[in-house]
């Protein structure tokens, strides 16, 4: 009676884990055929917890080698939209692009700058990270092509090639880059993976950087280290070409939509360089904005 | 001429490439020195970086391109004394020529070396030729500066060559002497057909000289001209570096000459005249570029446009306003107001406005490079650094450059005739009959 | 023998929990032309029956999210339908994936479906990067330019050079 019923309590157990086993597979495949493209091409690049890039049918490391990382991912082109009403300056993607991208304290590559055009105008919090624009200032005057346009929008710098010359920097009227004036000190995580121009890192003395759109993680349909951290879902990202831009609490908009109906602009558009980042007037906030800036 | 004067210069020549003496051994060792001092500097810098500099995101360029900007800026001073003048047929030019040329090639052999000093990663120089883009106005700036330097010195040897002759030709050298003079004399002995060929080649080359001159001095400008900041953007920056490049170019070449004249004692060829007449010309380009100065601010001042309006606050009251002032009383008031004075015809007067030209432009390069640094268009980020006070090692290799310039200058009036002997007395290789005294360009181009 | 066969009774209704989803709805997606409309029309129907007044959302899978394109009740015959996003770009494969959701009833809140239609409109084709002053490759009146410039100039140098060997050789 006893080894029965033990055998009977065997069974059942075993049917009820495949059971549950079999939900949750059930589960993970609708969650992965409604989310992220698999993208096309030999290997599968997937992300470990620890930012190593690597395929994910053998394990192996996948390192873009400066020269790979000059091809766009085909068939994108990045594009972000910052929402002002709902940016209350928490600085939270400055924090996790920091972290990201182990960016020393001495500069930031997104900005959260406060802003006031003129005296009786909302003064409002403006994250600005590169534009990666169209007409890219930086690049026309590059003298050795160290930094330059993808086909994808983004606009990287190679730090292999870059001779240090800052002209990118006077060309930027945005104030974008930031210079390795010093030895850079590159946490031992930083220097675990091979320098790539999609995230770079490890630094090398004497070259520019910037923000770079993470390009690594946006091809693999992972938000980029700001957008997906913005806990007011102010920073929307998505591909131009499918017309829609999404944020981190999963909002999704139609790009020429969401421009059209809340007036959706560029920064300085007058200068002609043609930026990849729009922003939404910061119209009807929830929250209280900044404190006036005063005459200074 | 008379025989005496002639005499005089092939003697007076050889004096001066005779033994050194104490002054000359005091100031090669003192400026030796300050080279040295900016060498140590340069190393230090090549350890911690452009860390080693007050450079900062926002002052993303500092004294280094200030350097560079001024060097270039007196290097006009050879083309306009010896191509200018050349093609203007005055003769006056003669004595004084071969040195404003010289000062051209050793301005510029200082201003190449500083941009490098500027560079991140000056180990990655050649990338500029391997990977170059012809579209950034470095590459420009490259390319027009290599063409200028090779042009001057090619402008500097040419009509040097029957100098060289004369040295060759004189008995009594040291053996280096004999064996340097004898090789680039080019077998010069004044026949009708060298004579040809010198007058063409001379000829050709005070025709080229200038466009070139002119472009290294507009795409420098460019450099800022193609960005977008304010105070850089400007349509008339690259006249304005012409202009000021003029200025500053004639100002050295009477600094220089002055010295010059004290220390080897020409006082005999180069007499106050010459010097008049390059005050002259002085006071016509700096009143020309104080036109410039005044159109460079006039238009924001009366606009009060929002980018250019912080900008000209800063350098009229602002941060800024020491240097701007200074550079102008300095370097336009001054020096302006003391040439169209009594005092403008004294040999002392007319090397104190060269002197406050000199210095009054060196400020004015800081001025269009650093205010701008410090208005740029968004504002700076909470905690942003925003001040620029260069640090030793900047101000030992600026010293370095100007000890240099002069260093090569000493030198090289010590190996080479400072005056063109051939020029000034022309009995020593007599112009074959039937030859025009001073060929018009043209025509020697085409004879 | 109660508690034996009430704990079987207990085991044997949790694995059909598991497979629960075969009692919940079906949906169905096809594409159709209402009106002269093209219309995306979603059928409800539970083991064979149409379910009536289901709230169903529609969705478009882009690479980020779910962008929703539009919201439909079901009628007695439990379809419904949204337009046709005619002027949304496709995927890479040049289709539109689109996802049916259903929001209301709660009881049959978690179950979707997904299919993909030819989209009506493709994403812009990617040029090369033309010659541009932004590109790697200059424009070609830049590069003429300074070629022709620069030929000038040191062609002036060379004729200066070759006249110092005339001096050199006698003249």
């Amino acid at each position: 009676m006893d080894s029965n019923r033990r055998q009977f309590l065997r069974y059942s157990l075993t049917v009820l884990g495949a059971a549950a086993a079999g939900e949750v597979a059930c589960r993970c495949v609708r969650a992965a055929a409604a989310s992220n493209e698999v993208p096309s091409g030999a290997a599968m690049p997937a992300l470990t917890p620890d930012h190593q890039v690597v395929d994910a049918r053998t394990g192996a490391a996948i390192s873009t080698s400066p020269d790979s990382a000059r091809q766009g991912v085909p068939g994108r082109r990045w594009i972000m939209v910052i929402d002002l009403a709902k940016c209350d300056g928490c600085g939270k993607c400055i924090s996790a692009c920091s972290k990201m991208h182990f960016v020393p304290p001495d500069r930031q590559w997104i900005k959260v700058l406060r802003m006031q055009e003129s005296e009786k105008t909302a003064p409002y919090f403006f994250p600005q990270p590169c534009y990666q624009c169209d007409n890219p200032p930086c690049t026309k005057v590059c003298p050795v092509d160290a930094t330059f346009k993808r086909s994808d929008g983004v606009v990287l710098i190679d730090n292999e090639r870059c001779i240090g010359c800052r002209f990118c920097m006077a060309a930027c009227p945005y104030g974008a880059r930031s210079f390795n004036w010093g030895t850079p000190h590159d946490p031992p995580q930083a220097l675990e993976k091979g320098y790539s121009p999609e995230y770079g890192y490890p630094r090398r003395i004497g070259t520019v950087e910037k923000c770079d759109f993470c390009p690594d993680m946006a091809e693999m349909g992972m938000f980029p280290a700001c957008v997906g951290i913005c806990p007011m879902g102010a920073m929307y990202y998505g591909d131009e070409n499918e017309d829609a831009v999404t944020n981190a609490q999963g909002e999704t908009q139609r790009l020429s939509q969401l421009l059209m109906d809340r007036s959706g602009y560029r920064q300085m558009e007058e200068l002609g360089t043609k930026p990849r980042v729009y922003y939404l007037p910061p119209k009807n906030r929830m929250f209280a904005p900044p404190s006036p800036l005063t005459k200074d | 001429m008379s025989d005496a004067k002639s005499n005089n210069v092939e003697r007076d020549m050889l004096a001066t490439l005779g033994p050194p003496g104490f002054a000359h051994k005091f100031l090669v060792i003192a400026l030796g020195l300050v080279v040295a001092w900016a060498l140590v500097a340069y190393i230090h810098q090549l350890r911690i970086g452009l860390a080693a500099t007050a450079m900062s995101d926002y002052f993303s360029w500092g004294v280094y391109i200030v350097n560079f900007v001024f060097f270039i800026g007196i290097s006009m001073a050879g083309s306009l004394i010896s191509a200018m003048l050349r093609l203007s047929n005055a003769h006056w030019r003669h004595p004084i020529s071969r040195l404003a040329e010289a000062i051209t090639v050793f301005a510029l052999l200082v201003a190449g070396p500083m941009v490098i000093i500027d560079m991140g990663r000056p180990d990655r120089f050649l990338h500029v030729i391997r990977y170059g883009r012809l579209q950034s106005p470095i590459l420009w700036d490259m390319l027009s500066l290599t063409s200028y330097l090779a042009g001057s010195f090619l402008y500097l040897y040419v009509p040097m060559i029957p100098d060289l002759a004369i040295l060759r030709d004189t008995p009594g050298l040291s053996r280096w002497r004999q064996k340097l003079y004898g090789t680039l004399a080019m077998r010069w002995t004044g026949t009708p057909n060298q004579y040809r060929n010198l007058d063409r080649a001379v000829s050709v080359m005070a025709i080229v000289i200038l466009p070139v001159a002119v472009s290294i001095h507009t795409v420098t400008a460019w450099l800022f001209g193609m960005t977008l900041r304010p105070g850089w953007h400007s349509t008339i920056i690259g006249p304005d570096f012409v202009i000021g490049a003029l200025y500053s170019g004639v100002a050295a070449v009477i600094t220089a000459i002055v010295l010059f004249r004290y220390f080897l004692r020409l006082q005999a060829h180069i007499p106050v005249d010459h010097l008049r007449k390059l005050a002259k010309l002085m006071l016509v380009f700096g009143l020309a570029y104080a036109y410039f100065v005044v159109n460079e601010h006039v238009g924001a001042a009366y606009t009060g446009e929002s980018v250019e309006r912080p900008l000209l606050e800063k350098m009229i009251s602002g941060h800024y306003a020491i240097q701007f002032w200074a550079m102008i009383f300095v370097g336009l008031v001054l020096p302006l107001l003391m040439l169209v004075t009594p005092l403008g015809r004294t040999i002392s007067g007319i090397s104190l406005a060269a002197l406050l030209v000199n210095i009054g432009m060196w400020l004015k390069r800081y001025i269009i490079v650093v205010p701008t640094l410090a208005s740029p268009f968004m504002p700076p980020r909470e905690g942003a650094h925003l001040a620029y006070v260069p640090t030793w090692v900047e101000w030992s290799i600026t010293a370095g450059g100007f000890a240099a310039f002069l260093l090569m200058f000493i030198l090289f009036s010590k190996v080479f005739p400072i005056i063109s002997i051939w020029e000034v007395d022309q009995t020593q290789w007599p112009r074959p009959a039937g030859m025009p005294a001073i060929p018009s360009a043209a025509a020697a181009v085409l004879a | 023998m109660k508690l034996v066969l009430f704990i079987t009774w207990v085991l044997l209704l949790w694995p059909w929990a598991a497979f629960a989803q075969t009692t919940q709805p079906a949906i169905s997606l096809t594409t159709d032309i209402e009106d002269g409309k093209k219309m995306v029309q979603a059928s409800v129907s539970l083991n064979g029956k149409p379910i009536e007044n289901v709230i169903l959302q529609y969705f478009v899978q882009r690479t980020f999210g779910n962008l929703p394109i539009g919201q439909d009740t079901t009628l007695d015959d439990g379809t419904s339908a949204v337009a046709f996003p005619s002027d949304l770009p496709g995927a890479s494969d040049g289709k539109l994936h689109l996802i049916v959701r259903i929001k209301a009833p709660a009881q049959y809140s978690a179950v979707s479906t997904s299919a993909a239609f030819p989209a009506d409109v493709q994403p812009a084709p990617v040029a090369e990067f033309p010659r541009a002053l932004w590109a790697p490759h200059a424009p070609l009146a830049l590069t003429v330019s300074i070629f022709v410039i620069l030929a000038g100039v040191w062609l002036s140098y060379f004729f200066v050079f070759s006249r110092i060997l005339a001096i050199r050789k006698g003249g």
